[in-house]
């Protein structure tokens, strides 16, 4: 069984939270554990009162007062040298454990005996014991620890992994836990998620978890510890503020620039663009040659003659050595918007193959760079943007498939970060829509395209949930926003028997939603 | 060396009148329905590699949908299958129990009874 050494740097907790802190650590069911707690020369003379009492109810708690007011940070680090056990946890001195905190943790690394890194749900506690905002955590997911540290409360770490990385870092302050995680994540072997509220987390008066915007130093902080993981990792990438606590990340320099086919599947809609009637395949295709900076791209428009007798899609421009190509492929069968992309991928030439429905408008104008970034990341099959309706509201920031496939935010305003920044920063979905996403040519070939027995709605979905069978994560990034013309719904996939194929393929992805839960 | 000459010029004639031949002979092709023939050629072979891109496409995608479903249904039968065990779990802790064991004891008569009337039972 593994022995747990618990870190706790302590400078002047409310007296009761501390007690409530000392008290959750006893009732561990779980035994082998030590508790370091380092004074950092608390004010409070009741602090070390109550610290060494409970040094002298329980021989596991380990008590060292500091001689000087060094800091979180030093506090934190002294701590960390205190530990002798396998594996450390980290606890702030006003927060509790649940009782079955360390017996659950020590059970996931009995059953991952490579993980380094162990994470779990938590939620909030106010002063009169209440719990609320339960945070349901997704499984590890790299892009949104670059927005976020998501993982936070409780974070167990192998004490070998914090060794080699040097433990806590000066000049983080209030952000030095993040800046820890970022760091042995980019090294763990293993990294597991405990879907489970095992820590919680005290709101008090000037803490972090009642006001984000208590501490802007740790603001500060955070976006350095961002800044300095992207250095290591060598990506390059423009990390900015955006509510606190949270972080937007754009991709400025590609390792490589590879040619992107973009297919748009078009049976020569006119519709009204803010006033104007327009075709909104001409609308399209001339707002991607005005608004796109990456220069190594193809247009491929899938024309259904059928659709617009007496109007031909005027694009059609095949130069074959022109890097900012449009073709245009005229199709006579009937055909879904589904068959209509398969058949489109079958003339694309580019690595990377970008999806749109012809009612869409980019306004990112590093939109390709932003999808290509995000696929720097082996793992990342499918990458996503924020889609708009035209008065700017949300359309959708992904999509949720339980209770029943929805889109989120749907209706929200775009400043809106949404319950745990789930509509601000870059994170793994269970899924996207075929309003407008890239996919590497290689998975879409391997997955076999989207499936054409869906008439209406759900193609995009399966071929979502046929990604992650195949292990491969599903990106949605809020710094590419393209504006979607048309009708809205929140919910998707309404025809029956779409929902119904959907069930009959992917019911156990139906079933359990792991990325945006709430509640 | 002027006999030499002589033979040069001609062999150089003859050379010209070899390479005009064959232009004209490939003008000749070029313009007769061959190449139309080779363009509508590419042409239906392209259609068929098209075809076949978008075969291979829906042929992966069955296979895709095909091992999902029955990962599907195979979750079904286990959990089917869970059920029915529990049943029987339910049914042996029945019979096994003191409660069912005196039951039967006190029906036996009934039982023999019907038996010897030859009445049917239930």
């Amino acid at each position: 069984m593994p022995f747990f050494s618990i870190v706790t740097p302590v400078y002047n907790p409310p007296a009761d939270a501390l007690l409530e802190c000392i008290e959750s650590m006893k009732n561990q069911s779980f035994a082998d554990w030590e508790w370091c707690v380092v004074d950092d020369q608390s004010t409070h003379k009741y602090v070390q009162t109550i610290l060494q009492r409970a040094m002298a109810s329980d021989s596991r708690i380990r008590v060292a007062l500091r001689s000087t007011n060094g800091g979180i940070v030093d506090a934190s680090q002294d701590g960390l040298d205190m530990a002798t056990g396998e594996f450390v946890g980290l606890l702030d001195h006003d927060d509790t454990l649940d009782s079955e905190a360390l017996a659950k943790v020590a059970a996931t690394l009995l059953a991952n005996p490579d993980a380094d890194y162990v994470y779990t749900d938590e939620d909030k506690i106010n002063s009169d014991g209440q719990h609320y905002d339960s945070f349901r955590k997704p499984p590890f997911d790299q892009s949104r620890l670059r927005g976020q540290n998501y993982c936070c409360h409780f974070s167990v770490f192998r004490n070998t992994l914090l060794d080699d990385i040097g433990g806590f870092r000066r000049g983080f302050d209030g952000s030095q836990d993040y800046d820890l995680i970022l760091r042995a994540t980019e090294r763990a072997r293993s990294i597991v998620h405990i879907p489970e509220v095992l820590y919680h987390w005290r709101v008090v008066p000037g803490s972090t978890a009642g006001d984000s915007t208590a501490k802007p130093y740790a603001y500060e902080a955070g976006l350095r510890a961002i800044e300095q993981h992207f250095e290591r990792t060598g990506i390059a990438a423009e990390v900015t503020k955006l509510q606190p606590g949270s972080y937007a990340h754009m991709f400025t320099l590609l390792p490589t620039s590879p040619l992107v086919s973009i297919i748009i599947p078009t049976i020569g809609a006119k519709s009204r663009v803010w006033g104007s009637s327009v075709r909104m395949i001409e609308h399209l295709v001339t707002n991607i040659a005005n608004m796109t900076t990456y220069d190594n791209y193809e247009i491929i428009v899938i024309d259904d003659l059928n659709a617009h007798p007496g109007y031909a899609v005027p694009f059609d421009q095949p130069d074959h050595s022109s890097s900012r190509r449009t073709s245009v492929f005229a199709i006579t069968q009937p055909a879904s918007f589904y068959e209509m992309c398969n058949i489109g991928f079958g003339h694309a030439q580019g690595q990377t193959i970008i999806f749109m429905d012809e009612n869409s408008q980019v306004t990112t104008p590093t939109w390709i760079e932003q999808f290509l970034g995000q696929m720097i990341d082996p793992e990342v099959g499918i990458v996503g943007p924020m889609i708009l309706m035209d008065d700017g509201r949300i359309e959708s920031s992904g999509i949720s498939l339980s209770p029943n496939p929805h889109r989120i935010g749907w209706g929200n305003s775009s400043l809106n970060p949404g319950m745990w920044g789930n509509s601000a920063v870059a994170r793994s979905i269970s899924g996207i829509t075929d309003t407008c996403f890239a996919v590497r040519r290689s998975v879409f070939h391997e997955l076999g395209g989207f499936c054409p027995e869906f008439q209406h709605h759900g193609a995009d979905l399966d071929f979502c949930c046929k990604a992650r069978n195949s292990a491969y994560r599903i990106v949605w990034t809020p710094t590419v926003r393209v504006i979607h013309f048309g009708t809205h719904q929140a919910h998707i996939c309404a025809d029956p028997k779409d929902l119904l194929l959907l069930t009959r393929r992917w019911k156990r992805y139906l079933d359990s939603e792991q990325y945006s839960l709430v509640g | 060396m002027f006999g030499q000459d002589e033979r040069t010029d001609e062999l150089q004639v003859a050379s010209r009148e070899r390479l005009l031949t064959e232009i004209g002979v490939l003008q000749f092709a070029l313009k007769s329905n061959d190449l139309e023939a080779t363009k509508q050629e590419l042409q239906a072979t392209k259609q068929e590699l098209q075809a076949t891109k978008q075969e291979l496409l829906a042929a992966c995608d069955a296979v895709y949908g095909s091992s999902a479903e029955l990962g599907e249904l195979r979750a079904q039968l286990n959990l089917a299958k869970d059920e029915v065990q529990r049943a029987r779990d339910r049914n042996t802790l029945i019979l096994n129990s003191a409660t069912w064991k005196l039951g039967h004891l006190l029906m036996t008569p009934r039982r023999i009874l019907l038996r010897v009337f030859n009445i049917p039972g239930k």
